[in-house]
């Protein structure tokens, strides 16, 4: 982070297309500050700002000297630095540190930037420990920061004005470890430093947190699941499916199966008018799709003569569609054929006529019912009816004339 | 800065150390002693003799011997115990011109820094004689106890000897450096000093290389020199007793107590008693002299120094408790100092701490180790991987000024790290008071006067301004030696004030000046007489042989027909070479030294010619 950006030779702005905002970065190359003091000058968010400076890097705007500080573990050891050496981004005085004494230049800035700061610093950052730090590492602390400004590390050496600057923040160290290593002492202190939570509070609260956190996706969860267990919801749910369901079937002009959905749909979830109004709609389609078909099947059956399964078959197909004529007259006729149910097979019998008048078939086995119902003079009005339609069927003839005889 | 020497400048005691090749070692002196007896005598011939021939010398001539001069040390002319040890010196204390003592010796008065500035040099010479080459800087040792007048003095001492005093360390300190040198220790340790003269214990943590002086306290007139003078005592009474006679009167009787005393206590260290034998001890007029001959057991000399041990247990209680140490939280406990020999101070210390005390340390060198190994670690370029050695050492006396009513007030608390500083701000109390009077003590009493006056600093030179105007920032000032400086600041003006010091009992500027002087005028003259003598005997030497060749040459000078001008002049040179040597004419003997040197070739290729006639 420590590289130096600066405009790329012969860079021709003019045919460089930048945002306002890279443009400002840009403006702010002075081939002096480094990248890191740049992207805190910035005032972006530090990502941000190095992200467009490694794009105007990319195109080759600007240069630096080095790896493009692109890979998060970079930017870690960076802060880590800083923690550490808090003086590198201080203005220093040219003057004082160009003192001439026997000090290297880093020293120089430590001791100033310690000078200048120690009024300001918490006893724990004079120590650079913790705040939390135990009573041992405090000590070692001491000790450590104590090689570093204790007058004797600097012993008959020519300090100038830095002497009196070691001096002073040796004493400033040894005021902080009076307090920091002594246990009432430190507890005084921490009561005047704005509250830090311990490490086990900050833990406690991470915990607290996370299983808040974790309740409430739970909480969600079971509401949900229970919500999905909630018969009324659970059903007007899938009610709705085999809703939607049906008016795809109905896309597909899938009668039967749009019937169907819609009809669980009801079932889910009665009174629901749109379903209702829906199934209004695919019902009688859909019904007679399915009388279609069964009657379809009953006329296999009875092909195959397995005239029971027929019969069911035409049963299914007057349920579907009551107003099926052909299965009406189909479940009469079989019935008359298999001499049961006279009664039922004239019920349909008739419906049969009704819905299809002139059909002489249907008027034939009316006709036979009736008779064979014992009920002639019905029998006599429909052979004759029958005959009418048609006239060739000599044994008709001689049945309505048997009949005619025996009412006489 | 080359070598820097660490010395322990004992009460009874010295010791020289360096440390050579990064490890401290103990320099012997030219009998092969590792200490040298901290003692001065002038002799009737004015000379001025240091350790262990002041200590021989010292029966024949107690008047003139000093020994135990630390106990003085810093000390006002004035202050109860000098008065009381006046009665015991076989040597006369004198008062000085600061309310200082002064010690009457030959024909001359001696500030105590120049007494100790007497040992520096011995010790410093010890060490040149080893080395090889001059050591002109130095670490002194001083007992954690001292206050900043003893300290001064011991730092004047050391201007005087011509020695750059780079610190001053406390001996309990010392002593933990070298006990915990090249260990990386961690942990707690207390030092229980009891040395010559003084008593110290200081509780240290050490962390590896760093040693932090947690608290001090002592006695500074507490140690093996009051043990013997229970025997001194329990001698002069028995004496009395018997004879009624006061062996004090008699400076070498009592000198002869007072060996015999020292030698008796470090015997029963080791043996269960001791007979204590001085026959012709008295004479109590003619022809009648009186002896002592008794028996001293250890359990006697326990019993007449139960309280001493006591006292000292004591200090080490009020110790800890100030300090809020526990004796559990001890994890060592390291004895200095040679009345540790002794086996019912360890038994009490033992006793005491409730462990068995360390006994890795030599008790006598461990002091004078220390100080070389701070030295070193102040100017020594250290390698890469040596530790570097740091102390982080207190001030064990609270220090404050007086304010209304004669009460103490503390600016810098006991047991502060030091380096340290503290301020505070004087305003005039009167309207165009020009002057402020501040008078700086230390110690532990709620009343000033209880506790030692350091000095009355007047600031002069004030505003004239309206009472309460004028505000004065003084800063006072612990240095790393423990030394205290006081500074002025007008607070509205930012100027400096003047201070004009007075009332210590230290020595001015001018006269610390004066006595560098005369000890290097004496320096030199002692440097002169032995190369005064050294070319004597050769001259002498010289002479001898021309005198020896004489009538042979005087032969030969006959037969050959020489003039005898060689003759003439070779009478002439020894001539004047014993003239010089009677006069004691260093240059005039160096003029004619040449001249001797080709008449004895001369006289030597004569006599050749004798040997070889015909040639």
């Amino acid at each position: 982070m420590n590289v130096i950006p600066r405009v790329a030779a012969g860079l021709n702005l003019n045919e460089t297309k930048l945002s306002s905002k890279q443009g400002f970065l840009l403006s702010r190359v002075d081939g002096v500050t480094s990248l890191e003091q740049l992207v805190k000058a910035s005032g972006m968010a530090s990502e941000q700002a190095l992200e467009a400076f490694v794009e105007l890097k990319k195109r080759g705007v600007i240069t630096w000297d080095g790896a493009v500080p692109s890979d998060e573990a970079e930017t870690e050891e960076d802060e880590i630095e800083e923690v550490a050496d808090s003086w590198v981004d201080m203005a220093f005085d040219p003057f004082e540190l160009g003192e001439e004494v026997a000090l290297d230049e880093d020293t120089k800035k430590k001791i100033l930037y310690y000078h200048k700061t120690m009024n300001d610093q918490t006893h724990y950052r004079m120590l650079q420990v913790e705040r939390r730090a135990e009573a041992k590492e405090i000590k070692r602390a001491y000790f450590r920061v104590s090689r570093e400004f204790h007058p004797d590390s600097y012993f008959r050496k020519n300090l100038g004005s830095y002497k009196q600057k070691i001096e002073a923040i040796f004493k400033r160290i040894s005021r902080a470890y009076e307090v920091l290593g002594n246990e009432q002492k430190r507890q005084a202190y921490d009561g005047t430093l704005p509250y830090e939570s311990t490490p086990e509070e900050i833990e406690d609260r991470r915990n607290v947190a996370e299983r808040r956190e974790r309740d409430r996706a739970l909480k969600k969860e079971r509401r949900q699941r229970l919500l999905r267990r909630s018969p009324v919801v659970l059903r007007k749910r899938k009610a709705l499916k085999h809703y939607e369901d049906a008016q795809s079937y109905v896309e597909q002009n899938e009668y039967t199966k749009a019937a169907n959905s819609i009809r669980l749909a009801l079932t889910l979830d009665p009174k629901n008018e749109i379903f209702e109004r829906l199934l209004d709609e695919v019902a009688p389609r859909a019904n007679e799709i399915r009388a279609e078909s069964e009657f379809r099947r009953g006329r296999v059956e009875e092909s195959m003569g397995r005239i029971e399964e027929a019969i069911s078959a035409y049963l299914r197909a007057i349920e579907a569609s009551p107003s099926d004529a052909r299965a009406l007259h189909r479940t009469a006729l079989l019935l008359y054929e298999l001499g049961r149910d006279m009664r039922q097979a004239l019920t349909f019998s008739r419906k049969a006529n009704q819905l299809e008048q002139d059909n002489s078939e249907y008027l034939l086995i009316l006709a036979k019912l009736y008779t064979e119902l014992d009920m002639k003079k019905n029998a006599i009005r429909e052979y004759t009816r029958y005959l009418v339609l048609n006239p060739l069927d000599e044994r008709a003839e001689e049945t309505l004339k048997d009949l005619k005889k025996a009412v006489d | 800065m080359g070598r820097v020497l660490g010395i322990d400048l004992g009460t009874t005691y010295s010791c020289v150390a360096v440390v050579e090749e990064g490890s401290p070692m103990v320099i012997a002196n030219k009998g092969g002693y590792r200490t040298t007896p901290s003692m001065v005598a002038i002799t009737a011939g004015n000379r001025r003799l240091v350790g262990h021939l002041a200590k021989r010398q010292a029966v024949t001539n107690p008047e003139n011997t000093v020994y135990g001069a630390k106990r003085f040390i810093g000390r006002k002319w004035n202050s109860e115990l000098v008065q009381d040890m006046q009665k015991n010196s076989a040597f006369e204390l004198v008062e000085g011109p600061h309310n200082d003592i002064r010690i009457n010796l030959g024909e001359k008065e001696y500030s105590l820094p120049e007494i100790s500035a007497m040992v520096l040099t011995e010790m410093k010479r010890v060490a040149e004689d080893y080395l090889g080459v001059s050591c002109d800087n130095v670490v002194v040792t001083v007992p954690a106890y001292f206050n900043d007048g003893q300290r001064k003095a011991t730092q004047d001492a050391g201007r005087i000897s011509g020695l750059d005093v780079i610190r001053i360390i406390n001996e309990p300190t010392a002593a933990a450096l070298a006990y915990g040198f090249g260990k990386k220790l961690e942990k707690r340790v207390a030092v229980y000093d009891l040395g010559g003269g003084t008593f110290d214990i200081s509780i240290l943590e050490i962390g590896h290389s760093v040693y932090e002086v947690i608290s001090t306290a002592g006695d500074t007139f507490l140690g093996g020199e009051d043990f013997d003078r229970r025997i001194v005592d329990w001698v002069v009474f028995s004496f009395a007793k018997e004879h009624n006679v006061d062996l004090r009167e008699d400076p070498m009787a009592l000198q002869r107590v007072r060996d015999v005393a020292e030698k008796s206590k470090c015997e029963l260290s080791f043996q269960n008693e001791v007979e204590i034998n001085l026959p012709f001890l008295y004479s109590a007029g003619k022809n009648k002299t009186l002896h002592f001959q008794k028996v001293l057991t250890r359990t006697k000399l326990e019993e007449l120094t139960v309280d001493l041990i006591e006292r000292t247990i004591e200090i080490c209680d009020r110790t800890l408790t100030e300090a809020g140490v526990l004796k559990s939280d001890i994890a060592e406990v390291v004895l200095v100092g040679g009345q540790t020999r002794m086996p019912k101070v360890q038994l009490t210390v033992q006793k005491f701490f409730g462990r068995e005390p360390s006994k890795n340390v030599h008790p006598d060198e461990v002091v004078a180790l220390g100080a070389a190994i701070q030295a070193y670690a102040l100017v020594a370029e250290k390698s890469e991987d040596e530790e570097e050695t740091l102390l982080l050492d207190v001030t064990p006396h609270s220090l404050g000024i007086m304010i209304v009513g004669g009460y103490f007030q503390i600016l810098i608390e006991k047991n502060t790290t030091v380096p340290t500083s503290a301020g505070h701000v004087f305003t005039t109390v009167k309207d165009g008071q020009t002057t402020v009077k501040i008078m700086v003590f230390q110690g532990e009493s709620k009343v000033a006067a209880d506790n030692e006056l350091l000095g009355e600093f007047i600031l002069t030179g004030l505003r004239e301004a309206p009472r309460g105007e004028v505000e004065i920032d003084i800063t006072f000032e612990i240095s790393a030696d423990g030394i205290v400086s006081v500074a002025a600041q007008d607070r509205e003006t930012g100027r400096q004030q003047s201070i004009v010091v007075t009332a210590t009992s230290g020595l001015t500027e001018d006269e610390i000046q004066s006595m560098a002087e005369e000890n290097k005028d004496h320096l030199l003259a002692v440097a002169q007489k032995e190369q005064f003598d050294k070319v004597r005997s050769q001259a002498e030497s010289m002479m001898g042989e021309i005198e020896k060749l004489l009538p042979t040459v005087e032969q030969v000078i006959a037969t050959a027909q020489f003039s005898n001008d060689a003759l003439k002049k070779a009478g002439n040179l020894t001539k004047r070479a014993r003239k010089a040597i009677q006069r004691r004419d260093f240059d005039a003997l160096t003029e004619v030294f040449e001249g001797l040197k080709r008449t004895v070739d001369t006289f030597r290729g004569l006599a050749a010619r004798k040997q070889t006639p015909g040639g």
